[in-house]
């Protein structure tokens, strides 16, 4: 069964609409989601959380659909967002004993041994944290109650390089379990393209790509030419510079140009898809 | 009531916006003077119980309206229905107002302990009157405003908002006049409702009429809510 699985949705929010998503996440798989400032990440975080509303189509998660399975799907789902939106004068402790109350699934034992590994203060007022710290303990709340599907927005940004390898070993700890799946969005590419399964483009409110990173990685070369071949139909999107132009191409295409070709990565695929 | 107190910490999570505090302020002093207007009639805006209960309805809904509008609140991350979420942001106002209350009264044993203990208040007394009709009334007309308003708690449209809350208040003004007649025979308003009950003989029947009009009231409501916000 897979973990998510999306047909024909459509959702409006205000003037902004996700149109026509299709999508069929396996369990066990770490999903990067790429898309520019307002390509609608969060969006589709949010439509996929139920706090957004589809306007038509189909969501089933774990099998699961809203309607008549809300408690269920939300017993097994948590979602970290690019911003931390607790009450910012509620205290660590805090948090951790509304978890403890209203969450079945909380492991507190969990919860304490991270954040005496990140060092967070049960003290502290979540304002008193630095955002890194913030983060951290988004991530931290989200994994203790062991959910089979994470969705993560932005986790990774503001943390520091140390923390951050820290971070992704968690998620790759988290990964072990065969049934647990996430969808994780980043401006930092490079970091989805080091842990991600698959991967989706996202560009104005519709999926451009959704593909295997491995079978991704190797559909694309980058080819350089010399001189100016800006309007060579085997090139995707080439830009041309001082010393020649550049470009994607189909792999399949490469053997048919003369240049230097290079591994593509996904940072230059996506620039070059999505542009 | 477990349930609920669990379900109130996670409104403690929420972050204070200026998302919904105008409509706040707005509706619960309009109430409050039409409340005063038709029932109170002191033209004092004293606080009683009836403005306690009108300012923890408005601050509920207040605090329903930033959890409902907000994707990303911490109120997500719990395994509970809409239905769940919409049936203890309905306990709320009668939670908050009870605490409130009994925080008042609490206070008032207080201060009257304080008085007697440093101050010379023998022979101080004072008749409060109670009038049974006005008392049924009032909860009956409180119920009211709670059913009216609480579904705006729930609504994303800012105008269906506003526009609902003014019909509100037209239908609640046109509501108490509707009682005048009935009670008087007249639009006349030279006292308040709770006088007209107690000197009128069919007082106690129109009030009981209303506090039962209140009840399906208030299920209505609770079931245009849940309808407001269920999935498809």
């Amino acid at each position: 069964m897979n973990s998510i699985e999306i047909k024909e949705m459509w959702a409006k929010v205000g003037e902004f609409e996700l149109r026509d998503i299709n999508l069929s996440i396996p369990k066990g798989s770490i999903v990067g989601l790429i898309g520019k400032n307002g390509a609608g990440k969060t969006t589709l975080y949010k439509t996929l959380n139920g706090t957004y509303l589809k306007t038509s189509g189909k969501i089933q998660i774990n099998g699961l659909e809203y309607f008549n399975s809300e408690r269920d799907i939300r017993l097994n789902m948590a979602v970290v967002y690019d911003v931390v939106n607790y009450n910012p004068y509620a205290k660590v402790k805090l948090l951790r004993k509304i978890y403890k109350q209203s969450h079945p699934k909380f492991d507190a034992e969990y919860f304490d041994q991270l954040i005496n590994r990140f060092k967070i203060d049960s003290k502290k007022r979540l304002i008193k944290l630095s955002l890194g710290m913030q983060k951290k303990l988004m991530l931290i709340l989200a994994l203790s109650v062991h959910p089979t599907t994470l969705l993560l927005d932005e986790p990774l940004i503001g943390i520091d390089p140390i923390d951050k390898q820290d971070l992704i070993k968690l998620i790759q700890q988290y990964m072990e379990d065969e049934n647990h799946t996430i969808i994780l969005s980043s401006h930092q590419v490079e970091d989805i393209q080091k842990i991600a399964d698959y991967v989706i483009f996202i560009n104005d409110g519709e999926i451009v790509l959704f593909e295997d990173k491995e079978k991704l990685l190797e559909s694309y070369k980058i080819v350089r030419v010399n001189g100016n071949d800006e309007n060579n139909e085997l090139l995707i999107k080439p830009v041309s510079d001082s010393i020649g132009t550049y470009g994607l191409i189909n792999t399949e295409n490469a053997s048919k140009i003369k240049g230097t070709i290079q591994s593509a990565s996904l940072e230059q695929i996506f620039v070059h898809l999505c542009r | 009531m477990k349930q609920y107190l669990k379900f109130y910490n996670l409104l403690r999570l929420t972050t204070p916006t200026r998302e919904g505090v105008v409509y706040m302020l707005a509706f619960t002093f309009l109430n409050i003077i039409i409340y005063e207007k038709f029932i109170t009639m002191t033209d004092m805006f004293t606080v009683g119980f009836a403005v306690i209960f009108i300012w923890t309805l408005f601050v509920s809904i207040y605090y329903a309206y930033l959890t409902h509008t907000n994707p990303t609140h911490a109120i997500y991350q719990f395994p509970l229905t809409a239905k769940q979420r919409v049936r203890n942001h309905y306990f709320s106002p009668l939670f908050m107002f009870v605490v409130v209350s009994l925080g008042l009264v609490l206070f008032g044993f207080t201060m009257v302990g304080l008085f007697s203990l440093f101050g010379n208040t023998e022979g101080d007394t004072i008749t409060d009157p109670f009038y049974l009709e006005g008392t049924i009334y009032s909860l009956g007309y409180l119920l009211i405003v709670y059913s009216i308003y609480m579904p705006t708690s729930f609504m994303l449209d800012k105008k269906k908002r506003y526009i609902l809350g003014a019909a509100g208040l037209l239908f609640l003004t046109l509501f108490n006049y509707l009682i005048v007649l009935l009670v008087t025979g007249s639009f006349e308003l030279s006292w308040s409702i709770p006088v007209f009950m107690e000197n009128s003989a069919g007082g106690l029947i129109i009030s009981i009429a209303v506090l039962v009009i209140s009840l399906f009231a208030v299920f209505g409501s609770y079931k245009y809510s849940v309808r407001i916000v269920k999935y498809d």
